[in-house]
């Protein structure tokens, strides 16, 4: 059931979906947006690509399984809380400096952070076992 | 320093197992005998004239829990009696138990009964007492229970955790009645100023508290059929707890709050009925066991009966004469167990009427048995006479004849069963099963010996310091001074020809005793009817309100378990709708926007198609417009990032469900019409509750108060202008990482469940 | 608005608890998805519900007058997506039990062991 139309689709919106993710991720700070909404629409961006190409293409194209991104972000989130005991602070206080180039950056924006990959690797993770029943 | 004698107690209980392995089952009792022997020194080296409060230090501070000791005669009384005997039986116990492989374990909980008991009786903060109150309980659950292969055991150690549980809850409430209403929980500040209640309801409900825990813990009428249960326990501990010590605590606690209720009316009716209807029974039942400890342990529920009583005349005689019997009992009652434990020991058998001839096989013990014998049954010149002569002086001053030809009467049979208990297996032709095999070790009689001889002394030379000991007891129970004077001879008293009435009365029972285990044969109907049996009926009765329960509400169904738990939840929403009252008229209007209309009317469309369609794909679609509906509503109620994250959610589950659409069951229609109108019934009146509910919610709609501090804060310290997302990963971040983690379990969960798919196909 | 709004939610609770009422397991399905909607609606209810508020603070503004309360918006934000992981929990969770249990008749799946 390749449709001709979705793989097109696919083709124009599945980087653009994930640029837009990682947009929704930086700006969430500020704007709305943030780890949440950023990792399901990646992952939706993910179940796009599947819908059009196919569940082994999409794995092709994660490279990696699912479950990694999930530990990833769960110690992405857990790290940036003890960055703080470097600095006698209790734990999971957000920190902020000043970068050159990035601007802004702190220990808030790397939780961020692990939810967005942690998120991407929950959605994609149960979607691709089911998929591939 | 008593207040850390009692604390080290706990800690030498849980050394001992390990010191009776290192040092072996001789030395290692020998060693543990050091502890009763150093509070026994430590606990009479006080000064206990005037009562004071010693050394207390903070345990848990924010309850008031404090280590504080109460020295006065009456508890140092107690404390040396603990400690005293306590040695006798830690060595006893060594010979008795001598090969058993659980030593270790029975002077666990025997040191540690001990420290509990210590504390019960010298506690002056009632949360220390009640803690120890209930220790005592629990070790005794243990040690009844000790033979724990045993079922009778079981039962019976059950029996008596129970029934002394019901005393410990009744204390704990009556202790809490006492701090509203003194302002403290120290026992010593309350007896210093006794004063007016301030509700007399409440005094009444403290003084019937404080009476059941009384009752249950000493035993009495009708409580008092655990007691002859806990003799399954090994005989060292009926000695120490059932007899001497733990049964007491009741007629303790009485005894201290004395001064506080004894002008009370229920107080005097309550005790004398109480106390004289167990000393009967005890009596009663006691002449008709062929057990020697049954029979030692009757005879002890009419003593305890015996001391409420006293307690009950409520004169400052009275109350000298219970201090007096209390020792006489502990004394004499204690080395008749250790009697009737060597006797089961050496030759197998408790049983009466097949022992017999035993004065010949151990001659030593047999004098020590029978100066025991003699003081219980209060014949000169030993210490039982001198108590019963002072009960006797105390009733007969009080002017209650009744009770007085009461106590004579029980007095009688006690001689009675002291004939019964020694001089049936000592003096009584041999029996044919009862050839003893050995004759006793030391360790044995040492225990029988020096109670007996301390009977003995005390009423040949009662030395002033132990006759001040005594009447400080007194002093310290009454809170006013009095005399007391031991003597074995007062001349011809009215006392001593009730004395010799009594005895001759005894004689008679003694001798009428085949007619009265006839009549108690045909008594054994009545145990139909007795507390016993109601305490089986409660007990049963219980245990089957339980299962009766657990099947109806624990059926296995899960929509049982719904509906049970939906009616629960509309049944508190009515009962809490009262309080509601004067809201929905607050209701704020601001009118209805078509677009929210519409919203709403596409959420009930979602609704409805998911909920009558026969096809999967058409209600997963429905649940979808449900979904996209809530998310349109959040955008239109100022919250972005729900909208987002909603609209993104319901997409995945769109997706989600479409995967498994076809590996789901189709739809069956299975319930009847009448279970859809009951549960369309049930869904609705929970639907009502909430919107009513919600209702109730936006009349009076309070911002959190959070809500403030969050706005102001996020942008200076969370460097954040969405602060919906600054308190996801920076105020609450915590709980952020919480609900992430729970997402990944959630994707482990999944993947584990397909992975075991496998196995089930 | 308000009026309709709770009755909105009473509806959505009701239809949620009678389709997990229902004997057939994926009715159970569907009625945890609704009842999900449902409690997020009654959180976000709780908030006072304002209209076209700004949740955003401008830089350097002072705090608007009239702002929504971020803080239910927090809670529901990670139980929509707490949700969505539940629900794929119980999809597989109750597609793997009506194939072992050979039925999906919630009534006939009484015992706990296979």
């Amino acid at each position: 059931m390749r449709s001709l139309i979705l793989l097109t689709a696919s083709r124009l919106l599945f980087p653009l979906l994930l640029l837009f993710s990682v947009f929704l991720l930086l700006r969430g700070h500020n704007a709305p947006g943030g780890g949440f909404v950023g990792g399901l629409v990646a992952a939706a961006a993910l179940a796009l690509h599947a819908l059009a190409h196919g569940i082994s293409a999409t794995r092709s194209v994660v490279a990696v399984a699912p479950l990694n991104f999930v530990a990833l972000g769960l110690g992405c989130a857990l790290g940036s809380g003890l960055v703080g005991w470097f600095w006698q602070q209790p734990y999971l206080t957000g920190l902020w400096t000043s970068l050159p180039l990035l601007g802004k950056v702190g220990t808030p924006l790397l939780f961020d952070l692990g939810v967005y990959l942690l998120v991407i690797g929950m959605v994609a993770h149960v979607l691709f076992l089911l998929w591939e029943e | 320093m008593l207040a850390v004698a009692v604390a080290i107690g706990f800690v030498v209980a849980l050394l001992a197992p390990w010191c009776v392995r290192r040092a072996g089952a001789v030395w290692g009792p020998r060693l543990l005998v050091a502890y009763p022997l150093s509070v026994f020194v430590l606990a009479l080296s006080r000064g206990y004239d005037a009562a004071h409060v010693e050394a207390a230090f903070a345990w848990v501070p924010r309850f008031g829990l404090r280590w504080s000791v109460l020295v006065d005669g009456w508890s140092i009384l107690f404390a040396a009696l603990i400690s005293g005997i306590g040695g006798l039986v830690v060595l006893y116990g060594a010979a008795y138990l001598r090969h058993h492989e659980h030593l270790g374990r029975f002077y666990l909980y025997l040191i540690g009964f001990m420290a509990a008991m210590l504390g019960v009786v010298l506690a002056s903060n009632l949360l220390l007492l009640f803690v120890c109150w209930e220790l005592t309980s629990i070790f005794s659950y243990l040690l009844i229970g000790f033979e724990h292969e045993d079922t009778k055991s079981r039962k019976s150690a059950l029996q008596a955790l129970l029934t002394t549980g019901v005393g410990g809850l009744a204390l704990v409430v009556a202790c809490v009645l006492l701090r509203a209403e003194f302002g403290t929980w120290e026992l010593a500040e309350m007896l210093r100023h006794a004063p007016e209640w301030s509700s007399p309801a409440m005094e009444l409900a403290t003084i019937i508290l404080l009476l059941t825990a009384a009752f249950t813990k000493s035993a009495q009428f009708p409580f008092h059929f655990w007691l002859p249960s806990a003799m399954a326990a090994p005989t060292p501990v009926s000695a120490y707890l059932h007899s001497a010590t733990m049964v007491k605590a009741g007629v303790f606690l009485l005894a201290r709050f004395y001064p506080m209720f004894q002008e009370h009316w229920l107080w005097q009716p309550v005790l004398l009925v109480g106390g004289g209807a167990t000393m009967f029974v005890g009596a009663a039942l006691a002449l008709s066991q062929r057990d020697l400890k049954l029979l030692l342990a009757y005879s002890t529920v009419s003593a305890l009966g015996t001391l409420v009583f006293l307690l009950g005349v409520a004169t400052h005689e009275a109350v000298a004469a219970c201090v007096v019997f209390l020792v006489a009992h502990a004394l004499y009652k204690g080395g008749l167990f250790f009697f009737a434990g060597i006797v089961d020991h050496e030759t197998g058998t408790r049983d009466i009427e097949e022992l017999g001839g035993l004065a010949r096989e151990w001659p030593s013990l047999a004098v020590a048995a029978s100066i025991l014998a003699l003081s219980m049954a209060g014949i000169l010149p030993l210490f039982g006479f001198i108590a019963k002569e002072l009960a006797y002086e105390a009733v007969l001053h009080a002017g209650l004849p009744l009770a007085l030809a009461l106590l004579v009467g029980c007095s009688a049979l006690q001689v009675a069963v002291a004939g019964l208990a020694v001089a049936r297996p000592l003096f009584s032709p041999p029996g044919s099963l009862a050839a003893p095999h050995h004759s006793p070790e030391h360790e044995l009689t040492l225990g029988p010996w020096l109670l007996a001889a301390a009977s003995l002394l005390f009423a040949l030379w009662p030395r002033a310091g132990f006759t001040h000991l005594l009447a400080a007891a007194a002093t310290g129970i009454a809170g006013e001074s009095g005399e007391l004077k031991l003597a074995l001879w007062h001349g011809w008293t009215p006392a001593l020809t009730l004395s010799l009435v009594t005895i001759a009365l005894g004689v008679g029972a003694f001798l009428l005793r085949p007619l009265w285990t006839t009549v108690a044969a045909q008594g054994t109907r009545w145990k139909q009817v007795g507390p016993a049996f109601l305490y089986e009926l409660a007990v049963s009765g219980l245990t089957q309100l339980a299962a009766w329960q657990t099947r109806k509400l624990q059926t296995g169904r899960l929509r049982q378990y719904q509906a049970l738990v939906l009616t629960t939840a509309v049944g508190s929403v009515l009962l809490a709708l009262p309080l509601a009252e004067g809201a929905l008229p607050g209701l704020p209007r601001n009118g209805l926007y078509p677009t929210e209309a519409a919203v709403f009317v596409a959420m009930l469309a979602g609704m409805v198609i998911t909920m009558v369609t026969s096809s999967r794909l058409t209600a997963i679609v429905g649940l979808g417009v449900t979904g996209y509906a809530v998310g349109v509503l959040f955008l239109m109620f100022g919250a972005p990032d729900l909208a987002m994250t909603q609209f993104a959610i319901e997409t995945l589950t769109v997706i989600l469900f479409v995967l498994v659409l076809y590996r789901l069951p189709r739809f069956e229609s299975r319930s009847t019409p009448g279970a859809r109108v009951r549960d369309a019934a049930l869904a609705s009146a929970v639907g009502a509750s909430i919107a009513v509910l919600v209702l109730v919610l936006l009349a009076d709609p309070t911002p959190s108060a959070l809500a403030p501090y969050f706005l102001a804060h996020s942008e200076p310290a969370g460097h954040g202008r969405n602060v919906v997302n600054v308190i996801l990963v920076d105020f609450r971040s915590l709980d952020t990482l919480g609900e992430i983690t729970v997402l990944g379990l959630a994707a482990i969960g999944v993947g584990t469940l397909m992975a075991m798919r496998g196995k089930y196909r | 608005m308000q009026a309709f709004l709770a009755i909105t939610i009473g509806c959505l609770y009701a239809g949620a608890f009678y389709l997990m009422l229902r004997r057939s397991i994926v009715k159970l399905l569907l009625g945890l998805g609704l009842l999900g909607h449902a409690a997020n609606l009654l959180i976000f209810a709780t908030s006072g519900l304002v209209r076209f508020a700004p949740i955003m603070t401008e830089p350097g503004a002072a705090t608007p007058p009239r702002v929504a309360d971020p803080v239910p918006q927090a809670l529901i934000l990670t139980a929509i997506v707490i949700s969505f992981g539940v629900l794929a929990f119980s999809v597989v969770l109750i597609k793997l039990t009506a194939a072992a249990a050979r039925t999906d008749d919630v009534d006939s799946l009484r015992t706990s062991e296979m």
